[in-house]
């Protein structure tokens, strides 16, 4: 067992919500998202970070626009759903219980 | 200095070094088909490309106006890997475990972001899965092709013959020592190793390698008369002497060659393009290989003088291709007009003849499956549909010799349409498809003819011995009432000889065939043939009972009656149908063959006593004449 392979696993979840999270604050533009997640140490490449919204996207917990810019292609400016938000809410439930337990766990010596 | 490529990413024009281009090539390809598999797959590239465009527009400030490999390089460390993008997904942690494991030579580096053209080789063996990519049923056909590294085409064409063959018994074989009993329905079995397949093999979403692109064309840098041979040959692949000398061969073959030559210069375009060129010869169209036809084109500026003997005798072709392609050139306007002209009138002859051969079969198969419903001719094919079924084989037999002649028949018909509109109309595709359902009708073919002759390759004879006792003194011969269906097959002889026994004997022989020889016997026995004595007169049937034989196998009757010497009798006309080596061979005409004339054995043979040649005066002729001088019947 490798502990990568744990690690994965435990920051996928946290992944989503952090996205949501970051889009729940207001329309924010992909990239920079990407800063914000790189910065946190949560991402690496940007390129794992389109499939993931294009998942929260098809599950209609956020929704884009387009914006022109007048440098390069246009841009998509995602948003929080109602749904997204209700969402987020249930995950925010959960990760405070979660760092919670955690807490009481690995504060025991 | 460096080349460089103009690509465009997102509606952005970018100039690129041509290594970056290849490498970012690479990526976005290995990305594409990471990706392929994903319900939105589109829309995931295009955000990746639109970002990559942002990164390379960043990238072009200062004045700078090139986007460098290492930008490329520096795009790929920050968009991403297609190891990363794996680390991330639920399904393939072991995928990702695997290639953090792997350490960060200079080679991995450079094919990191590619999916190994062998992806299974690092796993030390190939693995068989489903194709989901390239499935129509279930993708096992596809993931075996996948797997035996040959055309789904083949292994799916294995799979429908299979599906066909119908039934396939092994007692047909005698080779085998003991006795085998064994029916195999082989099209089940395939059935159900089909669905076996489908349940245990594991789908796998890999897109199938890229076929290479390959096209035929007319070749123009290797040409004798208009390309076609040197084409096909790059097509096939093969040495363009072997594709010259089979159409020199096939124009000894009834003209065919000259035909196809036509054809095939008319429909195939020339390859003018590098791309073109390349597609000819099958490859990838990537920078490298067109840059490597470039190179080869520019370092053979003349085509390489042919040796002598080669040049003498593909002379007299060049002469003619000169001559064709000069009279073109000479006439002009009208000429070209001739020359469709006749384009059209030729491939106006392929489409009819095409179209001929395509109804042949079709026509042959209508009035097949009439004659199976029409109760009359049951024989032909068993009892249907119960002995059909558990035969299957004239049924099979019939549509695959149909589907063999009418495939080449629809070929020559698109090709005369092709012909005439000067567009190729059979497509590689198709062209092999269809290809492949011949071949397949002919191993039907070859599959179940064996089977047909075996049920023939034994003959068994059933002899059967009777004294007949007509009564009177002059004994008639007649023929039995005529069945309208079957007399043309002449399956019942009869031969009459004379002997110096004193009773008439009828000797039977029932012949048949069999897959065995008791086999053979058993079908003889079930012949059954009427004849009849009342009074004078003896009556044979001219026809053998089909509809009372379970097959048809060849039956036939061959019946002598022995007459005793000098009893005479009347051969009625009726008996001309039937009878065998009775009136020739005795040296009498068919016109003698009346209720009129009286006839009789003796030691020398048949006699005529009533007609009026007197061709026959052996001696003793003479003695039977002489008999019969005072005879009530020659009084008349």
């Amino acid at each position: 067992m490798k502990a990568s392979n744990t690690q994965i696993q435990m920051r996928k979840g946290i992944l989503e919500f952090c996205i949501l999270h970051i889009i729940s604050r207001g329309e924010v533009y992909a990239s920079d998202m990407i800063e914000e997640l790189t910065e946190a140490k949560l991402i690496v490449v940007e390129g794992t970070l389109y499939p993931l919204l294009n998942r929260l996207k098809t599950a209609a917990l956020v929704s884009y626009k387009w914006v022109e810019s007048e440098s390069g292609p246009p841009r998509k400016y995602y948003s929080i759903t109602p749904e997204g938000s209700q969402f987020l809410d249930q995950l925010s439930g959960t990760w405070n219980d979660l760092v919670t337990s955690t807490t009481l766990i690995t504060s025991k010596k | 200095m460096k080349k460089t490529i103009s690509i465009n990413i997102s509606g952005i024009l970018f100039h690129i070094e041509e290594d970056g281009y290849d490498h970012l090539k690479k990526y976005l390809e290995s990305i594409n088909k990471h990706f392929s598999h994903y319900e939105d797959n589109q829309e995931i590239i295009k955000d990746i490309e639109n970002r990559i465009a942002e990164i390379f527009l960043s990238n072009l400030k200062n004045n700078k106006q090139v986007i460098t490999a290492e930008n490329v390089d520096r795009l790929i460390e920050k968009m991403g890997t297609i190891a990363d993008f794996k680390a991330v997904e639920e399904e393939k942690p072991a995928a990702a475990e695997q290639s953090q494991e792997e350490p960060d030579n200079s080679d991995s580096e450079f094919y990191k972001y590619i999916t190994p053209p062998h992806e299974d080789a690092g796993k030390g063996y190939k693995k068989l899965t489903r194709l989901e990519r390239s499935k129509i049923l279930g993708g096992v056909c596809a993931g075996l092709a996948h797997y035996l590294a040959i055309d789904p085409l083949w292994t799916r064409l294995v799979a429908i013959l299979l599906l066909f063959s119908g039934e396939f018994s092994l007692r047909n074989f005698d080779f085998f020592p003991w006795d085998w009993n064994i029916h195999v329905s082989l099209g089940w079995w395939a059935v159900l190793a089909y669905i076996v397949l489908w349940v245990i093999l594991p789908v796998s979403y890999e897109e199938p390698e890229d076929k290479k692109i390959k096209k035929l064309y007319r070749n123009p840098d290797d040409r004798v008369i208009g390309g076609v041979s040197s084409g096909l040959a790059a097509y096939f692949k093969i040495e363009v002497l072997w594709a010259r000398l089979a159409f020199v061969g096939l124009i000894f073959a009834g003209g065919a060659g000259l035909v196809i030559y036509l054809i095939l210069w008319i429909i195939t375009p020339v390859a003018k393009s590098i791309t073109e060129r390349i597609k000819m010869k099958g490859g990838e169209i990537t920078l490298s290989s067109i840059e490597n036809t470039i190179i080869a084109n520019r370092q053979t500026p003349e085509p390489p003088i042919p040796p002598q003997n080669k040049k003498t005798w593909l002379a007299p072709f060049r002469f003619l291709g000169d001559i064709i392609n000069g009279l073109g050139k000479a006439l002009g306007p009208f000429g070209r007009f001739v020359l469709d002209v006749i384009r059209v009138a030729f491939g106006l002859l392929i489409f009819i003849i095409g179209v001929v051969v395509t109804l042949t079969p079709l026509a042959f198969l209508g009035v097949y499956f009439e004659l199976i419903i029409n109760d009359g001719f049951l024989y032909m094919i068993d009892n249907v549909p119960i002995e059909m079924i558990s035969e299957s084989l004239p049924i099979w037999l019939a549509i695959a010799v149909s589907v063999a002649v009418f495939i080449p028949g629809l070929i020559l018909t698109l090709l005369g349409i092709s012909v005439i509109i000067r567009r190729s109309l059979i497509e590689s595709r198709f062209g092999l498809v269809t290809f492949g359902i011949w071949l397949l009708s002919i191993m039907v073919c070859a599959f179940q003819i064996p089977k047909t002759v075996a049920e023939f390759k034994d003959q068994g004879k059933f002899t059967k011995e009777t004294v007949l006792d007509p009564k009177g003194s002059v004994f008639i011969l007649q023929g039995g009432d005529r069945e309208q269906t079957m007399d043309e097959l002449e399956l019942v002889d009869i031969q009459l000889r004379g002997t110096a026994d004193s009773t008439i004997r009828l000797v039977q022989d029932f012949k048949s065939q069999g897959s065995s020889r008791t086999d053979a016997i058993e079908n003889a026995k079930a012949i059954q043939y009427d004849y009849s004595v009342k009074d004078s007169i003896l009556t044979f049937s001219r026809t053998l009972e089909f509809a009372s034989m379970a097959k048809f196998r060849g039956q036939n009757l061959y019946q002598t009656l022995h007459i005793p010497y000098n009893r005479p009798f009347v051969m009625d006309k009726s008996m001309i149908s039937i009878l065998r080596n009775t009136i020739y061979s005795n040296g009498y005409k068919l016109k003698d063959v009346t209720k009129h004339n009286y006839w009789v054995f003796n030691e020398d043979g048949l006699l005529c006593l009533s007609c009026n040649d007197e061709h026959k005066q052996s001696q003793a002729d003479s003695l039977s004449r002489l008999q019969f001088k005072d005879a009530f019947f020659l009084k008349e």
